[in-house]
């Protein structure tokens, strides 16, 4: 049972005397079988309230309080849906125990019944605006339910109490993060620390900032709670997704190799130090850890994709990376993850119709799959099937109205076209880019075509504020920066044109490095 | 008259532009494929094997050049090589065609001692680098170069002598200017990549072996070779400051492009940032190609620079570029109009359009039909065989290119009416230009990679009035490479500059023609020449539809630029 419910069945029991006092007209057998119910309950002793406070209700079958007692005693027993029961009927009985009623709110709640949970709560609130309980119950409710703005005015209006349990406290911070106040959110993960919470509780904590992108603090939970946790295993793992989400790859490494020190089986932390190795450079070894992945869970397809797109980074490993690709395919034919895999190992290596087949395939399996919709008109596109692209991208656009690539790859291919002297793609390509942008305003290639378009065009403050949001969303753009150069330059700004060439040449300089690898021509 | 400029009388030394009139749009087409006719039975041949080295797909050099001197231009064929799994029946030799002058050619070779080396070949340079009047020979190819020096028709191997061995290297295209203004021919030598017979790089399609992307080569330093005089040459390529600058070069020509009088190179490279070397003077170069914005394409890629051409093809005076590319880059065209940056007038030309699908090689801007205006052919061929089952709009054999120019630099498209020619595929790589018949207008041959060459005669630029120079240098070197020269007619002016290198390993006829459109009245053509060592001249009354050889006057009479 919840700690939210046991505080609400507590405050509840509370004010049962008063319940119990108030039956005048009930027997004087049944009152007394109340009193001592109510004597036991205090005591702990629940079953044996439940049992005479059963009896007292053969005797007076219609006690809106001796309800609301049994639906104490059951809650105190875990028995949730008898409880609610209980304390529903004794609601219908006598519809101002506003007690029964949060107890009542209280039970939904956790059995998941949010809407009624939420409307047994109002009730009481209506009649009695600051109490703290039914407050804290509320905001609880509405966190579940999604409404973050509500569920946080709630809880700070509930004060202290919300800081008196971790349960709550985790309720905050969701919601604080949901509402993207993030400071306040980390400020309420603090009074856990006072709070002593359990293991389970900092892993909580530790989820939820997780999934917030807080990883920070998500790496300090899973790191506090997987002390001494017998969970260690799946705490530590989580511990490094952290640090690897934040980028420092060779602590979340670090991690992940004395899991791995412990547990050598787990596919996933295999593949987890597979990412780590990559994102450090060192591609030979994170395929050597993919494909120990794969060898400890070869079911997992995600293994095998994560190998192949590993192996698809660099041209020297094309070959294995089709590899992969084609074991994927047979292993899981059905899946058009697979195939797409299978695709993106053909672009890479120029071999656009067969990567068209792959990923026409792959489609052909996931049909609603926007991604893959998008991968095909690429492919059809760069192998020379124009007008097939552009009919595929259209027909997309139809069906996925709000995706931004899909229309960013449309406006592309018209700007190609217009490249290539059909002049009236060129406003066809502006349109199109401007409702990509709608629909996606952070797209930074989206910002990047735009900017180029307009700096061939001539437009160069226009192209200017693209190439400047662009460069702000994808600072490592290469083409970005030198795109920018040249427009700073023919705005007769020749320091910012310096700075941005000064970019270009930093990130151009290793990727020269590497073009040593390999590929077909 | 140009107060200070001397005024000199042409002197007449070659022919009269003989009378053949197909046109444009009648049968035949503009260039007839004389290949066969002219006796040119020689096959290139590139070594190609199952280890698929890159060299077998980027070899194929010629050359026009006038070795004997009879005032009829010869070609050379530059062949390639065997390989270790891929050998030839027969000695591989390269050819050296005379012209006999009715149209017909006799390969002579071996008797010139130009037969044989012993690397594989890739390009050709002809000049006359020891100003004796008659046209050297370098040779690039791997691992190793050579130079030929021309003993009156008879060439003798002085590589060593010289100092020009280049070994170790994959040399690609090569140019002789003058950069240090001694009036010696220095010579500039592409370097193109790391290569190993022993360990080739191996990828496969289906199964089957292909090239490999070239970037997987490192690329090599280009070399610089200063003529000392007296048959040698020093490397000054660290001296110049260009030995820092490595990458798989391929194309280069060398022209002044920002008009200070002194030689600049732009070299085409594949899959590194192309360069833009400017002379600064002192004996070094800088290379401005980020400033000029021409080392990338607009989205910062380096693209795959194979051959290169320069001139004024919007008439401003300035000299334009024109690269090739692989196919999906176009092949670019870049304006001067004085300052930096270029620009990069590839779209708006029409280029992006002709030139999508094509792997472009050899290239020329030629005023093929001399109408005032410099056009551009460009031919081309794809490396990887299996390219037509990735891509539906991309051909492994591809036709060349003949694009007319508008006279400000917009081209349209007239490959149909250039000849069969053109309606054709072919693995074409290097294309040299020479009027070969002359009769006034520029003439071309192409190679293919392991067939025989084409040769193609134009049969509509001598119908349109003309005027071919020859310059002769005293002071500056004697090919006058390097010299700029203006003419002026009753319709306005013309700029050309003798230029070193020039395509893609292809050497080209030195003489200059000038097309002058229908109707030029006699008398009316100008020139004014800055020759290489910085003197200017003016030549006055030149007769139009014939040849005339200009020569450097004497020192007293030269005027420096300031």
């Amino acid at each position: 049972m919840s700690a939210l419910r046991i505080m609400v069945l507590s405050a509840a029991l509370a004010e049962a005397p008063m319940a119990v006092g108030q039956a005048r007209s009930r027997p004087e057998e049944a009152s007394a079988l109340a009193t001592r119910a109510m004597s036991l309950a205090r005591a702990g002793r629940a079953a044996e309230s439940e049992t005479l406070i059963n009896q007292a209700l053969r005797l007076q079958p219609g006690d809106s309080a001796l309800l609301a007692m049994l639906g104490n005693v059951l809650g105190m027993q875990g028995k949730s849906e008898e409880a609610n029961d209980a304390f529903s009927r004794a609601v219908r009985l006598n519809p101002s125990d506003r007690a029964s009623r949060r107890s009542l709110a209280a039970g939904q709640w956790q059995s998941g019944r949010l809407s009624q949970a939420r409307e047994n709560v109002e009730i009481v609130l209506a009649a009695s605006p600051n109490d703290p309980t039914s407050l804290l119950l509320a905001g609880m409710i509405a966190e579940k339910m999604g409404d973050y703005a509500a569920a946080v005015s709630r809880l700070e209006q509930a004060g202290h109490l919300v800081y008196e349990r971790a349960e709550s406290v985790l309720a905050l911070t969701r919601a604080l993060y949901s509402l993207e106040r993030v400071d306040d959110a980390r400020r309420a993960l603090g009074e856990l620390g006072s709070l002593r919470a359990s293991a389970a509780h900092l892993e909580t904590a530790g989820t939820i900032a997780f999934e917030s992108h807080d990883y920070e603090s998500a790496s300090k939970f899973f790191d506090a709670a997987r002390a001494g946790d017998r969970q260690w295993g799946r705490l530590t793992f989580n511990l490094a997704l952290s640090l690897y989400r934040m980028g420092r790859f060779a602590p979340a490494r670090q991690a992940i190799e004395e899991l791995l020190g412990r547990e050598p089986d787990s596919g996933e932390a295999w593949n987890l130090l597979g990412w780590c190795l990559e994102k450090s450079g060192d591609s030979d070894r994170a395929a050597a850890a993919l494909e120990r992945a794969v060898a400890v869970e070869p079911e997992s397809e995600k293994h095998h994709l994560d190998l192949g797109l590993v192996l698809a980074r660099r041209r020297g490993t094309w070959h294995l990376a089709m590899e992969t690709a084609e074991r994927a395919v047979e292993r899981f034919p059905d899946s058009f993850r697979s195939h797409q895999l299978k695709g993106l190992v053909h672009v890479r290596q120029q071999h656009f119709l067969d990567a068209v087949k792959a990923y026409e395939r792959a489609l052909a399996l996931g049909p609603d799959s926007a991604e893959v919709r998008l991968a095909v008109t690429v492919a059809l596109w760069a192998s020379g099937l124009h007008a097939r692209a552009i009919e595929m991208a259209r027909e997309s656009s139809v069906r996925f109205p709000g995706d931004a690539a899909l229309r960013h790859q449309l406006a592309r291919m018209y700007l190609d076209r217009a490249e290539r002297g059909d002049l009236s793609g060129e406003e066809g390509g502006l349109a199109l880019l401007r409702e990509s942008l709608a629909l996606d305003p952070d797209f930074a290639d989206a910002h990047y075509d735009l900017g180029s378009l307009h700096l061939r065009r001539g437009e160069f403050r226009q192209a200017l504020d693209s190439l400047r949001r662009a460069a702000e969303l994808d600072p490592a753009s290469r083409r970005t920066h030198y795109a920018l150069a040249r427009c700073w330059r023919r705005l007769g700004r020749p320091d910012q044109a310096a700075q941005a060439m000064q970019a270009f040449r930093q990130l151009t300089e290793p990727e020269e490095a590497a073009e040593r690898i390999g590929a077909t021509r | 008259m140009t107060p200070g400029l001397g005024i000199r009388a042409p002197e007449l030394f070659c022919l009269l532009g003989m009378s053949v009139v197909p046109a444009l749009g009648q049968p035949g087409g503009a260039f007839e494929d004389v290949t066969q006719q002219a006796g040119i039975d020689w096959s290139h041949f590139n070594g190609e094997s199952p280890d698929r080295h890159l060299i077998e797909v980027t070899t194929g050099g010629l050359g026009f050049l006038d070795y004997d001197n009879d005032g009829l231009l010869d070609l050379f064929l530059v062949n390639g090589g065997e390989t270790p799994r891929g050998k030839s029946a027969r000695p591989v030799q390269h050819a050296l065609y005379r012209n006999t002058g009715n149209g017909r050619f006799r390969e002579v070779a071996q008797e010139a001692g130009v037969a044989r080396t012993r690397f594989y070949g890739m390009g050709i340079a002809a000049a006359d680098y020891d100003n004796d009047g008659d046209q050297d020979i370098y040779l690039t190819g791997y691992p190793e170069s050579a130079l030929f020096r021309n003993d009156g028709g008879v060439f003798a191997q002085v590589t060593d002598l010289a100092g020009v061995r280049n070994e170790g290297r994959w040399g690609a295209g090569a140019a002789w200017f003058d950069y240090d203004r001694d009036g010696l021919l220095d010579l500039f030598v592409c370097n193109y990549a790391e290569l190993s017979f022993a360990r080739p790089k191996r990828c496969a399609y289906a199964g089957e072996p292909t090239y490999c992307e070239q970037k997987i080569y490192p690329g090599q330093v280009s070399a610089l070779f200063r003529n000392r005089g007296e048959g040698s040459f020093e490397d000054a390529t660290a001296k110049a400051g260009i030995d820092g600058l490595a990458g798989r070069a391929l194309g280069v020509v060398a022209v002044d492009v920002n008009n200070d009088g002194w030689t600049d190179l732009y070299v085409a490279r594949d899959g590194s940032p192309d360069q833009l070397l400017l002379n600064k003077r002192n004996g070094t170069f800088a290379d401005v190609g980020l400033e000029a914005e021409i080392s990338y394409d607009p989205d910062g890629e380096a693209l795959a620079g194979m051959g290169v051409d320069a001139g004024d093809v919007d008439g401003d005076g300035w000299p334009d570029l024109a690269v090739t590319n692989f196919h999906d880059e176009y092949h670019t065209l870049w304006r001067h109009s004085g300052g930096f940056p270029f620009e990069n007038l590839t779209h708006s030309s029409g280029l992006a359009r002709h030139t999508r699908t094509y792997v472009g090689w050899g290239v020329r801007m030629l005023d093929f039909d001399n109408d005032r205006d410099l056009d551009l052919m460009i031919v081309n061929g794809h490396v990887n065989r299996m390219i037509e089952l990735t891509r539906s709009d991309v051909t492994y054999r591809e036709p060349p290119l003949l694009l007319a120019n508008d006279g400000r630099g917009a081209f349209k498209n007239i490959s149909s009416e250039a000849g069969p020619v053109f309606q054709e595929g072919h693995l074409a790589r290097g294309l040299a230009a020479g009027d070969f018949d002359n009769d006034g207008d520029e003439d071309v041959a192409f190679i293919r990679l392991g067939e025989r060459p084409v040769l193609l005669r134009n049969r509509v630029g001598q119908d349109a009035g003309w005027i071919g120079l020859r310059l002769s240098g005293t002071i500056s070197n004697r090919d006058a490479i390097g010299a700029r020269i203006v003419l002026r007619t009753s319709r306005g002016r013309q700029l050309r500059w003798v230029l070193g290198g020039g395509g893609f390993l292809a050497s080209h006829d030195r003489r200059i023609i000038f097309g002058l459109g229908p109707g030029e009245p006699p008398g009316s053509v100008t020139i004014e020449i800055r020759w290489p060592s910085g003197s200017l001249e003016r030549f006055e009354g030149l007769a139009p539809n014939r040849y005339h050889r200009l020569a450097e006057s004497a020192p007293a009479r030269a005027r420096a630029e300031p």
